[in-house]
């Protein structure tokens, strides 16, 4: 009898695809390798680098690189994307296609509980925020900067010198130029007009002086230039860009060039119509919705070392006019709303000058999502054992069973 | 088969091609906050309008220019040393005589301490490898203190410098001291600069 073949839709064909075991091994193996070339790779090109490279939801392939810049031509998924899959393959393999009945119970719930942690990841990924705030012993802060972004504010001074709110251009709208890119912008409260050009991603601003020739063709500012220097990949805080500005009016004629710097603090101006403006290239600033109070900052390096082994920050939380102490140590962070303050870091003092803290600041939406996720598998996985005990301890208990098998007694086959 | 090219094929076309925009409006703003309070030096300052401000260097907290074609230069910073050396270097880059004490300069005062008042015209020698320049002219103050001194100097062609002295003397009084970041002690006193 021939077995006639069972015709399979596309639809439950990419289901099972999806829902399979096969593709779980596949991702998980993959997150695998990507995890061990960007461990491999991040002390030759850097934390923040790698996981970029590596994690980020824009990386969609990444080629691992040996610590000699070669490329290993092993293209792989983005770990973001592989984790995405991952997921779609944990909702329809473990939740959906799973055995249901109340003894699986506890394997759905670690299912889900371990769905939501990659869920969790990817929110985190895409809306978390995270900044520094820095503060000397004695002051106080209500505004944190993000690292690695860096925004030009554009605003208008007041009659008594003061600065009025910032127009900002974001960096991400600045960074795709390039040093040939060119980039226009018009402003909703302003009647000028900049174009952005020549920028420049690693870079230093150099004063044209007998000794600091600026190259061939360079461009010279009010005596200043930039120049492009070799990418920090150690410390990528160091990395500091800057651009070319030119200040248009409405008839598009130049009112100013200006060269900015993102490691310049201050703001450099120009005049129009009348009115003075400031034009700044800074981290990204971020309004912070409370104030923070430095009462007092200390802590202690591991002996022989400049490393910190503890550090503490005695702090004063206002909000409006609610105020709330903390002390905020490694690891036991402050909280507000969805904000989080760790101590990131502390500066001891020198002689005569004040030490400072550092705290990293994050707003993410799913913070305490791992945690929950955690305990929620860890239920699970409790509820399946106990199932599974229970079962097999009242199966040992039961008598066996005995199968009574009727037998005859063969035929003689005739002999002719 | 088909479904792996098919991903494959969309995951090439995501990746891609994003050109970088020609042209934005740019309508976001923020609130201000203590950084939109941070001064050189911690000291505000309110310079005319028709002074242009420059990106500050390690000897220059604050950098203006002025005058026809920025020819003007407004400089104001910290150094070390006293009253007299530093007056007497700022005189022999016009080649000016030193002088053997401070009663020769003038008078003023800068953010509440006693200042003295430098000048000087002529070929002007900046130093440092730069070119000399004819007819040039300095008016200069450099503020007392035990610790630091504060140096306000405005240098440029002698008739636009002469055009600016007003403007620098009414700009050096607009200084004020600026202490936002600081905690203010119990019973709303506030610490202050010395």
């Amino acid at each position: 009898m021939s077995k006639s073949k069972k015709k399979i839709s596309l639809g439950k064909h990419i289901f099972r695809v999806l829902s399979g075991f096969e593709l779980a091994v596949v991702c998980l193996s993959l997150l695998f390798l990507l995890t061990f070339f960007g461990t491999i790779e991040q002390p030759w090109f850097g934390l923040w680098t790698t996981i970029h490279k590596y994690f980020d939801y824009e990386s969609v392939f990444v080629i691992p690189t040996r610590g000699d810049g070669k490329a290993i031509f092993l293209p792989l998924p983005g770990a973001y994307w592989v984790i995405v899959v991952l997921s779609v393959n944990m909702f329809l393999g473990g939740i959906i296609r799973a055995r249901k009945g109340w003894k699986k119970a506890g394997t759905l719930v670690s299912h889900f509980a371990i769905l939501f942690l990659l869920v969790g990841s990817a929110v985190s990924s895409v809306f978390k925020e995270e900044g520094q705030m820095r503060i000397l012993q004695g002051e106080k802060s209500d505004y944190a900067q993000k690292l690695f972004k860096y925004d030009i504010e554009v605003f208008s001074y007041d009659e008594d010198g003061d600065r009025e709110a910032p127009a900002i251009v974001r960096s991400d709208q600045i960074k795709p130029l390039g040093a040939k890119g060119s980039l226009g912008v018009s402003f909703e409260k302003f009647g000028f007009t900049l174009q952005i050009d020549k920028y420049l991603p690693y870079s230093e601003l150099a004063l044209d002086s007998p000794t600091s020739s600026p190259p061939k063709d360079e461009e010279v500012i009010d005596g200043f230039f930039l120049t492009e220097v070799e990418k920090n990949v150690q410390v990528e805080e160091r990395n500091t860009p800057g651009c070319y500005v030119t200040v248009k009016d409405k008839e598009g004629a130049t009112i100013q060039r200006l060269v900015l710097w993102g490691g310049n603090p201050y703001p450099v101006s120009f005049t129009y119509e009348g009115k003075r403006y400031g034009v700044t290239y800074l981290m990204e600033v971020w309004p912070m919705p409370f104030m923070v109070e430095l009462h007092k900052t200390f802590g202690d390096n591991h002996p022989g070392t400049e490393i910190p082994s503890w550090f503490q920050s005695n702090i004063t939380k206002i909000d409006g006019s609610q105020r709330e102490d903390y002390e905020i140590v490694m690891n036991e962070p402050a909280r507000h709303g969805g904000f989080t303050l760790y101590q990131a870091g502390f500066t001891r003092a020198a002689e005569g000058e004040v030490p400072s803290s550092t705290f990293a600041i994050v707003n993410n939406p799913s913070d305490k999502w791992p945690e929950y996720a955690l305990w929620a598998s860890a239920l699970g996985l409790l509820f399946h054992f106990l199932v599974m005990l229970v079962r097999f301890a009242g199966g040992s208990r039961r008598p066996k069973k005995t199968v009574s098998i009727e037998t005859t007694q063969p035929q003689k086959i005739p002999t002719s | 088969m088909r479904i792996l090219v098919l991903l494959a094929t969309t995951a090439t076309l995501l990746t891609g091609c994003r050109q970088p925009e020609t042209s934005i409006k740019v309508t976001e703003t923020r609130r201000l906050t203590l950084h939109d309070q941070i001064y050189p030096g911690d000291f505000k300052d309110r310079p005319p309008l028709d002074w242009r401000r420059l990106p500050g260097t390690q000897f220059r907290l604050v950098n203006y220019v002025a005058g026809k074609d920025g020819a003007v230069e407004i400089v104001m910073g910290e150094t070390q040393g006293k009253v007299l050396g530093n007056a007497n270097r700022w005189l022999g880059q016009f080649g000016l005589t030193p002088i053997q004490t401070v009663d020769y300069l003038g008078k003023t005062a800068l953010l509440g301490r006693p200042a003295s008042i430098v000048e000087g015209s002529g070929t002007y020698r900046p130093g440092m490898g730069r070119p000399p320049k004819e007819d040039y002219a300095m008016i200069g103050i450099i503020r007392d203190h035990p610790s630091n001194l504060i140096t306000l100097k405005m240098t440029g062609p002698a008739a636009e410098v002469e055009a600016q002295r007003e403007a620098l003397f009414k700009y050096m009084q607009s200084f004020i001291p600026v202490e936002v970041g600081k905690i203010e002690k119990a019973g709303g006193e506030e610490k202050t600069s010395e």
